[in-house]
């Protein structure tokens, strides 16, 4: 073999060997790369996420913990069960102001098939329930006894609200005398939740 | 000096080109190593940016288990719940008669020398109906002049009925309640 050939031979070599290393070895994982590099990007951004997900569910678990009055809000709307507290509450606040009451409540008016509009508006999940309390007591006394229900800790609303003056007969003439009481008919509602109103 | 080769031409020119040969040779076996070397660093960023993605991946999951495990899913129904519940007590609050502000109002505006028989006050229709008795027909004009200036009522009406007689005079008024100022505690 003469040196030319041979120089040609090695040239033509080097050239393939280059060839064939950059095409089947260099290139296909250098095109990889950044692919690889993009998916790690991704996959740490989505931890990162995640991360302060948890970190957000750790502050809430510490919030919540230390959150006061968690409990008497959620006992606000009570269920069928518990509406024994809220009229419990009225009667003390009736004793309190000193007002004779006397309460119906008038859970069959759910029965009712035409439905009469909610007093609160956009109160899902919310039940009202309507009652009636015939009370007496002097105007004073009834504005009192209304100023404890408007801060019952289970939630009432009034609807509607009748005062006349209490009368009674008198020894000496025949027009009734009135008392300086007033006889009131409060139209209120309570609220209650996961509420099912019992079977027609 | 001067170098004098005394090869034929033909054996220089041989000489020559196994010279470059070898040259070509030896830059070839660099140019193949470093681009050997090139690919052992690219192999091996590509086995770390594999392991990268494993051990990532993993600890997602690992997160992402954690984020749904009981105690998240308690906690988050509970904030869910309480937050919930707010928004409730909130929303009813908001539309919340205080009656009694209105009766305290209703009670200082009427004279002294009026009395009542009916008073009916309705949330529905926002009505208030009164009906009574005032000595003289100037407390029923007072009366009705007072209730036209207060906070807690508007609109109210003017029967003529009510300037009958200028003393025991008979009354009854409609007006209406003024829901913006009865909300405020």
């Amino acid at each position: 073999m003469t040196s030319v050939t041979k120089l040609i031979v090695v040239l033509a070599s080097v050239i393939i060997i280059v060839l064939l290393l950059f095409t089947f070895l260099i290139n296909p994982v250098l095109g990889r790369l950044p692919d690889l590099n993009k998916q790690l990007a991704q996959k740490k951004s989505e931890l990162a996420l995640l991360g302060q997900q948890i970190q957000a569910f750790n502050n809430a678990q510490s919030d919540l913990s230390k959150a006061s009055r968690k409990q008497e809000i959620l006992n606000i709307f009570v269920n069928k069960e518990n509406l024994v507290t809220a009229v419990k509450n009225i009667e003390h606040d009736a004793s309190v102001t000193g007002t004779d009451e006397t309460l119906k409540i008038n859970e069959n008016k759910l029965k009712e098939k035409v439905k009469q509009e909610p007093v609160i508006a956009n109160a899902a999940g919310l039940t009202e329930i309507p009652y009636q309390l015939q009370i007496t007591n002097s105007f004073a006394g009834v504005i009192d006894f209304l100023r404890y229900l408007e801060h019952l800790p289970q939630f009432t609303e009034i609807t509607k609200i009748d005062l006349s003056p209490e009368t009674e007969q008198s020894d000496t003439s025949k027009a009734p005398v009135r008392t300086g009481r007033a006889l009131g008919s409060i139209n209120g509602i309570f609220f209650l939740k996961n509420y099912e109103a019992p079977a027609k | 000096m001067k170098t004098i080769n005394l090869l034929p031409k033909k054996d220089q020119k041989e000489i020559t080109l196994e010279l470059i040969t070898h040259q070509l040779i030896n830059f070839s076996v660099w140019v193949i190593v470093s681009m050997l070397i090139f690919f052992l660093i690219e192999f091996t960023t590509e086995t770390k940016l594999k392991q990268g993605i494993t051990s990532t991946d993993n600890e997602i999951t690992q997160n992402k288990a954690a984020l749904k495990s009981a105690a998240n899913q308690q906690l988050e129904n509970q904030v869910l719940t309480l937050s919930n519940e707010i928004k409730l007590v909130q929303n009813v609050r908001q539309q919340h008669y205080y009656w009694s502000n209105a009766l305290i109002e209703l009670g200082d505006l009427i004279p002294t020398d009026m009395v009542i028989d009916i008073l009916s006050l309705d949330r529905g229709t926002g009505k208030v109906e009164i009906v009574g008795t005032a000595a003289d027909r100037d407390s029923v004009l007072k009366f009705w002049s007072e209730i036209y200036k207060s906070k807690h009522f508007k609109d109210i009406n003017f029967p003529l009925t009510n300037l009958e007689k200028p003393s025991d005079s008979p009354f009854n008024f409609t007006f209406y309640i003024n829901s913006d100022e009865i909300k405020k505690e």
